[in-house]
Order: C-alpha cells, then structure tokens, then sequence
C-alpha cells in the first residue's frame, strides 16, 4: 500500500479541518456583541462619526463572507493585528511567549510519553502478579489529582517550605552564579523548570501509562507472540516485539495528549507564574485584548491540528494494515 | 523421538483449576506422522503446545513429561529450550491474521527469526527465498506484509518459515481450517510432498477427519482431554474400536456410500471445569453402561500399534454394526 | 473491537445486577460508596452545613475571622474572605452532581449521535462529522472554554456549554467505530431486508448495542467534566454566586494564602481527586465488563 497516497489523503483533510477552525473562530470572537470597534469606543477615544470612519477603514461594513476571507488570509499570512492593551503589533508579543511555552511544555509531554510507555511496558509485561494490579490502582490517582492542585502542593512544600526551588516564573531576574554547577549555562532555568514540569509529567502519564498496559495486555495473547517464542526469539526481542506492536495506540493518543497539554500548560503557567503563551491567552481574555487572544487560541489550535497530522502519518508508517483508511 | 508420557496439564483460571489434559500418552516416530483429532475444546492445541514446551505461564504439567529426541524438554529451562526451538522442532499455527507479526514485512520475520540463531541476513534471504519458492510463492511477496496476503498465502509462508533451519519435527495445529478446499488440498499436497522429501516428522493437529486421513499413518482420536484411540488411520477409521470414532467416522460423508446418512453425535463435550467421573464420553455414548459412568477406562492396547480406551473394545465389532445405524445416535445428552 | 454482550432475557433482573456491579470487588465498591456519599451530602447540603457558605464570619469581638485554622467553631478553618471552609466543600458538592450529570447527558446526546449518524450513513455526512470531530480534537479545551466563558460571562451554565461543545469528541470517535463493525453484522442486514427504514435500523437495532459503551464513556467523561469546570474556575472564570471547588483553589492562590492555609487548599483538591478516583474505578468494573480480557 502507497504510503505517499495514505500522506496525501491525511494532508487534505487537515486542510478542510484547518478551513473549519478558521470559521469557527471568526464566528467565535464574533459573539461580542457589536465589533472591535465598539470596544474601543468604550474607552472613549473615540466619537461616532470617527468610529463610522474607522469600521470603514476596517471593511467592517462589507459583507461577512469578505470579511471572512479578509480574516482567514491574514491569519495564514501572519498579520495577526495590533494589540489592544499593548499598543504593538501581536506578533512582538506573541512570538517570545510561544518559545517560553515550549521549553515547558515539550519536556512535559516527551518525558510523560517516555515514563508512561516504559512503566506500562512493565506493568503489562507483569500481568497477573500482586505488583501489576496494585500498580495499575496506583497509576490511576494521579491522573484524578487536578493539575493545579499538584502544582499548588508542591509548591507550598518544595518552595516555599523547604526552599529547594523558586516559587515561580522562568527566570530570575538577577542571577549571580555562586558555584561551579550554577553557572552552568540554562541551569538557572532549569531550576525553575523542575517543579513546573514534574507537576506536568505526574499529571500526564498516567494516560499513556494505561494505554500501553492495556494495549501490551491484548498483545501478549495475540498468536504471533506464541510464535515468536517458538522461533526461539530471547524474552528481550519477545518484549520488543510486544512493545512495538503495542505502541500504536499510545502513538494516536500522543496527538490527542498534545491537546490536553496545551489546556494543563496554560494552567501551569499560571500557577507558575510562568511567561508564556497559556498564561497571556488568560490575561488576555481578562483583558478584553482580543487580536492577542486569538493570535493564541489559533497557534494553539494549529499546532495541535498539525500534530494530530505528523502522527497520523507516523502511524501510517509504522503500522501498514491503517493506510487503507 | 516425541514422546508424551502420561501427560496432565491444568489451566489456573480465576474459577479454580481446570484440568485440560489428563493421563495422555503418546508417541511419535522420527519421520512419521501422527494426527490429533477431536471436537473443539478437547485439549488438541494444548497438547500441541506442551509438544513444543509451548504452554502459557498459567498452564502448569501436573504430571508426566514430554521427551524429544531423548530430553525431557517439561522442565527445561528456556535457555537450553532456546537451542532446540526452529532448529529441532518447528510450530506452524494456523494462518490466522495475526499469526504473523502484523507490522513487520515477511522478509524481516524471516531475518529476525535467523538472527535470533546467529544467522546474518544474507543468508537468511537466500534460504528465504528458496524457501518460498519451494511452497510456490514468490519471492517479491517477501516483502509484503501478512495482511496483504490470502489465507492460503499465509499459510504456505508460516510453512515456508517452519523450514528455515530444517527441522526433524514440525508440529501443525490446524493449518487447513478457514481455507477454501482448493486452497486446502494444495497446502495438503505441500505438506506430505516436504515430509517426503525431508524425512519431517509431523505433529497434525486437527478436526478435519479428512485432511488427517491424507496426510497422516497414524491418528489420536482425543475426548475432554484423553485419549480414547490410537492407531493406524486407516484402521481407526474403517474399523474403529471407540464408540466416539465410531461416532466421528459416521459423521463424514463417504463417497463409497453417497446415500449413507450422515449423523451427529448429540449433546456436546463436558466443560472441563467440572469433570464428570468415569469414561468422559459415558454421557454421550449410545453404548454406556453403569460402570462407563463410574470407572475411567484405562487406555490398553488392543492389537499390536492400536489402543483403545473403553470398557468393551473386546466387543467392538458388535457395537459397529449397531453403530451404522443412524437412529441410534439420536440420544438427548 | 469490543464484542459487546446482548441484555439478558430478563430485563429488571439484569438491571439490578448492572446497578451492584461495582460491589464485586474491593475499589469499586469503595468507589460506588464515595459517590453515594457525594450524593447524598450534595441532597442534604443545607443541611449538613454549619454555615452559609457565603456570608463572612466574624468573632465575638467583631473581627473577620481570616484565615483561622481549624477549630471547633470550624472545623476546617476559614479563608481569607472569612468564610467557612467546610460550608463551602459540602456545597460544593453541588456544582459537582450539577456539572457532571448535566454535562454527561448533553456528551451523551451529541457524542452518540454525531457517531451513529456518521458511522451509519457514510459518504458525505460522515465526511463532514468526522471532520467537526477532528476540529473538536483539535481544540485545545482549556482555552476555548476561557474564551467562551469570558464572552459570554462567567457563570455555571456558560461553563457547561462550553464544557460540552467540545467533550463530546472522544464518545462520537468511539461510537462511530462501533457502527462501523455493527453494520455489516446479520441483524442489521436482516432488518434492511425487512425493509426497517433507516432511522429504525439506527435507534431500534443498533443504538441498544452501543449504548453500553457509549454509557462507558459517559461515566468517564464526567470525571473530565468535573475537572474541567474546576479548571476553569480556577483560571478565574468560574460564577461568582457558586462554590465550586476550583473556586476555592482560585481564591486561595489569588490571596496568596498557599503558603500556610493548607486547610483551605488541600480539602478542595482533594474532593475533586477523591470524586475522580472514585469515577474511574466505578468506571473501570463496567469497562471489565465490556472487554472480559480485562479480567
């Protein structure tokens, strides 16, 4: 089977889906009642007849569809407007807050991905023993703890009790290296990375953690296991074996997990105190700043659309029998 | 050079234990062939699995052992086991769709399986393709996946793979089920003409009373997991001393008598979770007397290379002519 | 695929073992008792309740009583706002019942429905169902719920709203897949012969078969439900007249009280994991009765 014609068909519907998203949004932050320019009239900068002249000068008196296209064409090309409350254009103040995020939230999802398949692989592997079944209980409880909640605990514990860690934000603002290891470069972010991302790691594994149990459970029973044995494959490349046919389900939950950890990092960021782009998508919202709210809300959408896309081809690579799909 | 002895093996399942196998005896000769047959659930791919030292962890030998080419390969432990599996003996399952590893090409499998014996793969390909050849498939579908393949594909390149390292013994557990006939007599045809021209010994497991007809000089004829007849096939078939093979030949058409009616045995096997005492198959037996329900028939030979195990084999030849007829096998369980 | 089983012939009696089903073992008749509990402390509310949970306390001298730790007058300690702490956790049990049926009955209706339509029907419709699906997957929820709870003002009802307008992905997923295998099946063929329209074909024959894990699903999906309204509030976003649980970790935090009020910000959290466990557990008996290979 074309692995390339499955690669065209998957593209084509992230397009449609892409289409989809951008209405939705413009329908979205349309609910406001009356138009960008109403909220500016409410700071009294300007009179009526400014404001007629103005919704001229935005097209906002052209019909929707044009609208629509207007909207859509400078979302794609990266006009994403001035802000609001700040008085510059989006694209200054987004752009950082998107890097600060990712230092965040990539080591989250790649170490709970990691954790999760291993400690599922080993749980799995040991069905049937007390170990695995109180295991699995176990591995369920922090995957009930609300994400914030964890944050928040350890935060009283581990920085503002015991001081090992600072009690938030990315940076310190003036940091002056002591000793050999603290002047190591990024250590000063990493230290303020540790709590933020064990809290984001305990949340989040636990999900890949039972899907590849679960998943690994099924395996073990599949005939071509007992036929792996049977060729005299060592329990290593049997393990192996069970692994790789396991991982596919972690595989299409890890685009649907990326989603989730976009919501739980604008928590973090915010317990955190961390600057990046979850935490501006709530302040901006708070602050009526709609272009910044929706530069945010679409990067993040996008980028989850887009992942959803790069794992579905991985996963038409790696499992031949989904490319007739 | 296989050889069952008294062999009994309980599954632990979360109700308690279930006895699969109890008290079976076999034995294989190198170069011969033997068939397994019986009803679903009567412990055929048990015994299958023990031949191969093949069982799941929650199966447990009770009793016996299981000796190939001289070692009690029950109780050994994996890593001499590992010496013995695909070079000595060979498993082929039947061509299920996850029988073969789903995500990886044949030609790897072929590779992996070589690697794990220490062979590079060069000559893993080289062997792989003669292999294929050998059972009438192309080389290029080596490098297709299982699910691109028929059923009688798949069947022909588990065989193909069976052979890598030239067994002395393949065991085959139901290799002919879900395929058409034509497909069927084809894999049949392969099968006895590699036996001949490797001298392989076959495990044929079964319970297509024809197709073990074909291919195997001996047959097993097994009930709730024991034996209940041994010997030649023919034999067993034409003039069978267990009223169960009695039951089973009767219940194939016979092309000798196309207006024979076929019968079927009524009611079904016993669970195996709650084991009745006596003969296990007393309930269903048109020919069962009081001591069928309470005593257990030990297997004994009745003529040289056939056994039998039931309280009136001596009388066998008078419960086959009332065994012909029909009406008799319509008995509630 | 799961194989689902048929109902048993007799209906109530089936009913009423499906109802004791999480008695069977240890953690999930632990998990049924909680959520009975919840339950029951939600009905009786006011009251259990020592106080209103909304009105200040003040000593006899006349001072707000801030921040108090526990003690015999409050046995969880006040807040920052003098308000008592276990008032505020038993109502709270509310917004819970609240928040998790009403959503799990909108989940429902959408899910199931989006994936028996699309799942039956195909072609076009199918097409476009799946496609609002992977635009609700692609969502990331947290901030959608932010942006629809901050336009159309923060209150109980716009936090279900948006908590189900996107919730009802993964069910519609499931549920679709499900149909997928069902159609081809004889029933459903033997019934078209009959010539049983469409609709009755869905909702008669193959809805009954999805239900239970559809109704699976839906068990899970109160738990996210829960946590997702506990989120929003504590993002800033949740109704001011309510005390949801989130709510109280908001204040606690935005007080800057984490520090030392640890009876104000563990009990909340802590009923919000407890209720959770106690869902996924219940959850985890009927998911073993769906696929037995979980045993």
């Amino acid at each position: 089977m074309q692995f390339w014609a499955y690669a065209a068909r998957r593209a084509w519907h992230t397009a449609i889906t892409l289409v989809l998203l951008l209405v939705f949004m413009y329908v979205l932050f349309r609910l406001v009642p009356g138009d960008p320019t109403t909220i500016l009239l409410g700071t009294g900068e300007l009179t009526l007849e400014a404001q007629a002249r103005l919704r001229e000068l935005w097209g906002l008196d052209r019909p929707q569809w044009q609208q629509f296209l207007t909207y859509a064409g400078n979302l794609l090309t990266g006009d994403l407007g001035m802000s609001f409350y700040f008085r510059r254009p989006v694209v200054e103040i987004v752009a950082p807050m998107l890097g600060n995020t990712l230092v965040l939230m990539i080591p989250v999802v790649v170490l709970a991905i990691l954790l999760g398949v291993a400690a599922g692989t080993w749980l799995g592997w040991r069905r049937g023993e007390r170990i695995e079944e109180i295991g699995a209980v176990l591995a369920l409880i922090p995957r009930a703890l609300p994400v914030f909640w964890i944050g928040i605990v350890l935060l009283a514990l581990f920085a503002y009790e015991l001081r090992w860690f600072p009690i938030g934000g990315m940076r310190q603002a003036f940091f002056y290296p002591e000793t050999w290891y603290q002047a190591l470069p990024f250590f000063d972010v990493a230290r303020h990375l540790v709590l933020p991302v064990a809290t984001g790691v305990l949340a989040s594994m636990a999900d890949p953690l039972m899907i590849q149990r679960t998943a690994l459970i099924e395996v073990r029973h599949e005939d071509f296991m007992i036929l792996a044995r049977a060729r005299g494959l060592t329990e290593r490349a049997q393990r192996r074996l069970a692994r790789r046919n396991a991982i596919l389900p972690v595989l299409t939950y890890s685009a649907i997990m990326v989603g989730f950890a976009f919501g739980g990092q604008v928590l973090l960021e915010v317990v955190f105190t961390w600057p990046g782009m979850g935490r501006l998508m709530v302040s901006s919202v708070s602050q009526r700043d709609y272009p910044v709210a929706q530069a945010t809300f679409f990067l993040m959408a996008a980028v989850v659309i887009g992942l959803n896309l790069l794992v579905d081809l991985a996963y038409g690579w790696l499992d031949p029998r989904i490319r007739l799909d | 050079m296989l050889a069952l002895g008294n062999l009994a093996i309980a599954y632990a399942s979360r109700s308690g234990q279930v006895q699969a196998i109890s008290g079976v005896s076999l034995r294989l000769e190198a170069g011969g062939s033997l068939g397994l047959v019986g009803e679903s659930g009567c412990g055929k791919s048990t015994l299958a699995l023990a031949a191969l030292a093949l069982l799941p962890p929650e199966a447990r030998i009770t009793q016996g052992h299981v000796r190939f080419e001289g070692a009690d390969i029950d109780r050994m432990p994996e890593k001499s086991l590992r010496t013995l599996r695909w070079r000595r003996m060979a498993y082929v399952p039947q061509s299920a769709q996850n029988a073969l590893v789903p995500v990886h090409s044949l030609r790897r499998q072929f590779r992996d399986t070589a690697a794990a014996h220490g062979m590079r793969a060069g000559e893993a390909d080289t062997r792989a393709e003669k292999l294929f050849r050998r059972v009438e498939l192309d080389p290029a579908v080596l490098d297709r996946f299982p699910h691109e393949l028929s059923g009688g594909m798949r069947q022909r390149a588990i065989i193909a793979m069976a052979l890598l390292f030239g067994p002395s013994l393949l065991v085959a557990d139901e290799p002919t089920t879900g395929l058409d006939v034509i497909v069927q007599r084809q894999v049949v045809g392969l099968l006895r003409d590699l036996r001949q021209e490797h001298g392989l010994a076959l495990l044929f497991i079964s319970h297509d009373i024809g197709v073990v007809a074909e291919l195997c000089a001996n047959v097993a004829v097994l009930y709730a997991g024991q034996v209940m007849e041994t010997g030649p096939t023919a034999d067993v078939f034409s003039a069978p001393l267990h009223p169960y093979a009695m039951g089973l030949a009767r219940a194939f058409p016979d092309i000798r008598f196309p207006d024979r009616a076929v019968i079927s045995i009524a009611g079904h096997p016993p669970r195996l979770s709650a084991a009745p005492t006596g003969c296990p198959f007393a309930p269903r037996c048109p020919f069962a007397q009081a001591v069928c329900h309470s005593v257990v028939p030990p297997l004994l030979e009745a003529a040289p290379g056939r056994s039998v195990a039931c309280h009136f084999a001596d009388r066998a030849g008078e419960l086959r002519a009332r065994a012909s007829d029909a009406a008799l096998w319509d008995i509630a369980a | 695929m799961t194989e689902i089983a048929l109902p048993a012939p007799s209906r109530s009696r089936s009913l009423r073992r499906a109802a004791l089903l999480p008695f069977t073992s240890w953690s999930g008749g632990f998990a049924a008792l909680v959520l009975l509990c919840v339950v029951l402390v939600a009905l009786l509310a006011p009251w259990l309740s020592p106080y209103d949970p909304l009105v200040n306390n003040f000593n006899p001298a006349g001072q707000l009583r801030r921040l108090e730790p526990p003690s015999s007058a409050h046995w969880l300690g006040t807040t920052y706002y003098g308000l008592d702490v276990l008032a505020q956790l038993i109502h709270g049990t509310r917004i819970v019942l609240i928040v998790g049926f009403t959503c799990a009955v909108l989940i429902a209706l959408i899910g199931t429905n989006v994936g028996l339509i699309a799942g039956y029907y195909g072609g076009r419709i199918e097409t476009v169902l799946m496609r609002a699906t992977d635009l609700a997957f692609g969502i990331p929820f947290i901030p959608f719920a932010v942006v629809l709870v901050a336009l159309l003002g923060p209150s109980l009802w716009n936090a279900i709203i948006a908590i189900s307008l996107l919730m009802w992905r993964s069910t519609a997923r499931v549920i679709r897949s499900q149909v997928l295998s069902l159609r081809e099946r004889g029933f459903v063929r033997a019934a078209r012969i009959a010539g049983a329209s469409d609709l009755r074909i869905l909702y008669v024959h193959i809805f009954p078969n999805v239900l239970p894990m559809a109704l699976l699903y839906v068990a899970f999906d109160i738990a996210w439900a829960v946590l997702a309204e506990a989120s929003i509030a504590f993002l800033g976003f949740g109704d001011p007249h309510q005390t949801s649980w989130g709510q109280m970790l908001y204040l606690a935090y935005v007080s800057g009280s984490i520090r030392q009020a640890w009876w104000w910000t563990v009990p909340p959290g802590a009923a919000l994991s407890l209720f959770v466990i106690a869902v996924f557990l219940v959850g985890r008996e009927y998911e073993r009765l769906a696929n037995p290979r979980l045993r």
